[in-house]
C-alpha cells in the first residue's frame, strides 16, 4: 500500500522538471511533449506548417507518422468543387472549397484558379486528391499536371516521367512516407506503367497491362492498393474482358492484378466509359450507369472481391448522397462536368 | 436542476463523502463531494489504493487553476446537466488568457482528467491558430534553436506540400 502511494512521485518529478523557465509573465512551465502534439494536431495544416518554425523539436514532433496520422483524423473535411461550365463562358475555372462544420455563411470560399496560369483550352480540371492536396490534368491531353496544396494555395507543376505518356495515379507511399506518381504510355500492343518518386525524382519501369486505366478520375485508394476501370484501346475499340475491368496496384510490393467488375458482364464500350470506382465508408465501391439508372456497388469483402449492390438511382435525380467519399459525375463531357471529392 | 425535492437530498446527506484538496502553492483547501473529485483518475487511483488522507496535497497547481478543474468536475459530476449547458459552461471555464490555460492544460494532464484536457488543448491550438511563430515561442517559453539558413530551409520545404501526411 505504502508502494501505492508513491504513485505521486513519478509525478511531482515531472514537475520538478518542467522547474524554472522565468518569463516576462511569471513562470512558463515547459509542456509534456503529448501535450504539445495534441495542441499542435488541432491546428490547421498551414498552422502546423508555421508552428513547425518555432524550434527543432516541434519540427521533430510534427514530422512523426503518429502525429500525421492524428492531425489527418482531426482535420475538418471539406469537399471541393470546380464549375468548368461556368468557366467555358467566363473563360476562367472557378473553384470553391466547402467547409463542414462551420457556419453557414462561411462554409463556401470562392478561389479563383489565379494560381493555375494555364488558359482556355488547357484549363486544367480537378482530377483527384491526395490528403489535402489537389491534382489537376490538363483539359486536353498533355503533360502538364498540377498539384496544388488547397490549405496553402501552393502549387507545383508534375510532368510526366515518361513522354508520350500519361499520368494515372498520384499517392503517398507511407513507408518511404513520399509522394510517388505512376504513369502509363503506349508501348508495342500494350501499355507499360512507370513509377516515380517525387523526392528523388527517379523514374523506374514496372509492370505492362494490354489496357490502359481510366483517364478520367484517379484511382481510389483502399486497402494499400490503387484501384482503376481499364479503357478500350482508341485505336481499334477492342472492349476489355469483364473479368479484367477493375485493375489493383499494391502500393508496397508493386504487384498488379485484374479483377472483374459487380454485376453482369458487359461487353460494351459506353458501360465501359460510364463506370467509375468510389471510395465509401473505407471499401472499395463502384459506380456504373445503364441509361439512366445508376447502379452503386460496395465491395463488402475484399479478399473474396464480393460485391453487394447498395443503390439503385434514377440518373435524373442524382443527388449527392453523404456517406459518398469521392464521387465523380460525368453527365455530359461537354458540357458539366462535376467533380466533387472529399478531401 | 436546483429544484430537487428536500426529501431526496437528505436521504443521499450522511452517504456523501467529501475530499480536501490543497494547493501546495498557496495552501489553498477546497473541500470537495468525493464522487466530484474522482472525476480525475490521479485522485482516483489514489483513493482507491487508500492512499488518500483527509487532505490530498496537490503539487505544482495553484488555488486558481485547482477552482477551475472544481468547478469542471462539478459541472460534468452534475447528470441533469444537458450536453449543451456543459458545452457553454466548459466555454467559460476556458475563457482565459494563454497563460492560464497553459497551467489549467498542465493541471488536467496532471490530475487525468480527460475531458478537461481536451477542452483545454482545443482552447489553446484556438488561441494560437493565426500567431506568427515568433509569438507562439514567446508563449511556450521556447528557445529558437534553428540557425538562420536553417529556419530558411524549414519554411521553403514545407512551403507547397505538407510533408508527411500518408
Amino acid at each position: 500500500m505504502v508502494l501505492q502511494c508513491l504513485t505521486w512521485i513519478p509525478h511531482l518529478w515531472d514537475q520538478l522538471l518542467y522547474s524554472v523557465t522565468i518569463h516576462k509573465n511569471g513562470f512558463v512551465r515547459p509542456l509534456p511533449e503529448e501535450i504539445i502534439i495534441d495542441i499542435l494536431s488541432r491546428l490547421p495544416a498551414d498552422c502546423v506548417l508555421e508552428c513547425r518554425v518555432v524550434c527543432r523539436k516541434w519540427l521533430a514532433l510534427t514530422s512523426t507518422p503518429y502525429f500525421v496520422e492524428m492531425h489527418c483524423k482531426r482535420a475538418a473535411p471539406f469537399h471541393f468543387v470546380q464549375s468548368v461550365y461556368d468557366s467555358v463562358i467566363k473563360n476562367e475555372l472557378d473553384l470553391f472549397i466547402i467547409f463542414d462544420g462551420v457556419k453557414k455563411d462561411k462554409m463556401i470560399e470562392r478561389t479563383r484558379a489565379g494560381y493555375m496560369h494555364l488558359k482556355r483550352p488547357n484549363m486544367p480540371l480537378l482530377y483527384g486528391s491526395c490528403n489535402k492536396l489537389l491534382l489537376f490534368r490538363p483539359r486536353f491531353d498533355g503533360l502538364m499536371y498540377f498539384v496544388c496544396n488547397a490549405v496553402t494555395r501552393e502549387q507545383i507543376t508534375l510532368t510526366s516521367p515518361v513522354d508520350p505518356g500519361m499520368l494515372c495515379g498520384f499517392f503517398f507511399h507511407l513507408p518511404m512516407k513520399e509522394y510517388r506518381e505512376l504513369a502509363v504510355r503506349k508501348e508495342g500492343t500494350g501499355f507499360r506503367y512507370y513509377m516515380y518518386s517525387l523526392v528523388g525524382k527517379l523514374g523506374r519501369r514496372i509492370a505492362a497491362f494490354s489496357y490502359p486505366p481510366t483517364s478520367f478520375v484517379t484511382p481510389t485508394i483502399v486497402n494499400g492498393a490503387l484501384h482503376w476501370t481499364v479503357e478500350h484501346k482508341s485505336e481499334n475499340e477492342d472492349i476489355p474482358p469483364c473479368t479484367d475491368a477493375v485493375r489493383m496496384f499494391n502500393m508496397d510490393n508493386e504487384d498488379f492484378r485484374s479483377m472483374p467488375h459487380p454485376g453482369k458482364e458487359c461487353h460494351s464500350q459506353s458501360i465501359y466509359e460510364k463506370m467509375c470506382l468510389l471510395e465509401m465508408k473505407r471499401k472499395l465501391s463502384f459506380c456504373s450507369i445503364y441509361a439512366r439508372l445508376i447502379d452503386i456497388w460496395v465491395l463488402e469483402d475484399y479478399e473474396n472481391w464480393y460485391w453487394n449492390i447498395v443503390k439503385e438511382v434514377d440518373g435524373a435525380a442524382v443527388k449527392m448522397s453523404d456517406d459518398l467519399h469521392c464521387f465523380h459525375i460525368v453527365t455530359d463531357y461537354a458540357k458539366t462536368f462535376v467533380s466533387l471529392t472529399k478531401i | 436542476m436546483a429544484s430537487a425535492p428536500e426529501n431526496e437530498k437528505n436521504a443521499s446527506a450522511p452517504e456523501k463523502k467529501t475530499l480536501t484538496l490543497k494547493s501546495m502553492i498557496n495552501n489553498e483547501e477546497f473541500v470537495v463531494d468525493e464522487h466530484v473529485a474522482l472525476q480525475s483518475v490521479t485522485i482516483k487511483n489514489m483513493v482507491d489504493s487508500d492512499c488518500a488522507g483527509d487532505v490530498i496535497p496537490v503539487p505544482t497547481i495553484s488555488g486558481e487553476i485547482l477552482a477551475l478543474v472544481i468547478e469542471y468536475c462539478k459541472n460534468h459530476a452534475n447528470p441533469s446537466a444537458s450536453e449543451d449547458d456543459l458545452k457553454k459552461a466548459d466555454a467559460g471555464i476556458v475563457a482565459k488568457d494563454i497563460y492560464t490555460l497553459i497551467d489549467l492544460v498542465l493541471a488536467a494532464n496532471f490530475l487525468d482528467i480527460k475531458g478537461l484536457l481536451e477542452v483545454t488543448s482545443q482552447k489553446i491550438a484556438d488561441s494560437i491558430k493565426d500567431l506568427p511563430h515568433q509569438d507562439v515561442r514567446e508563449i511556450f517559453g521556447v528557445e529558437n534553436d534553428y540557425t538562420p539558413e536553417e529556419e530558411a530551409a524549414v519554411r521553403a520545404e514545407h512551403d507547397w506540400a505538407f510533408e508527411g501526411f500518408p
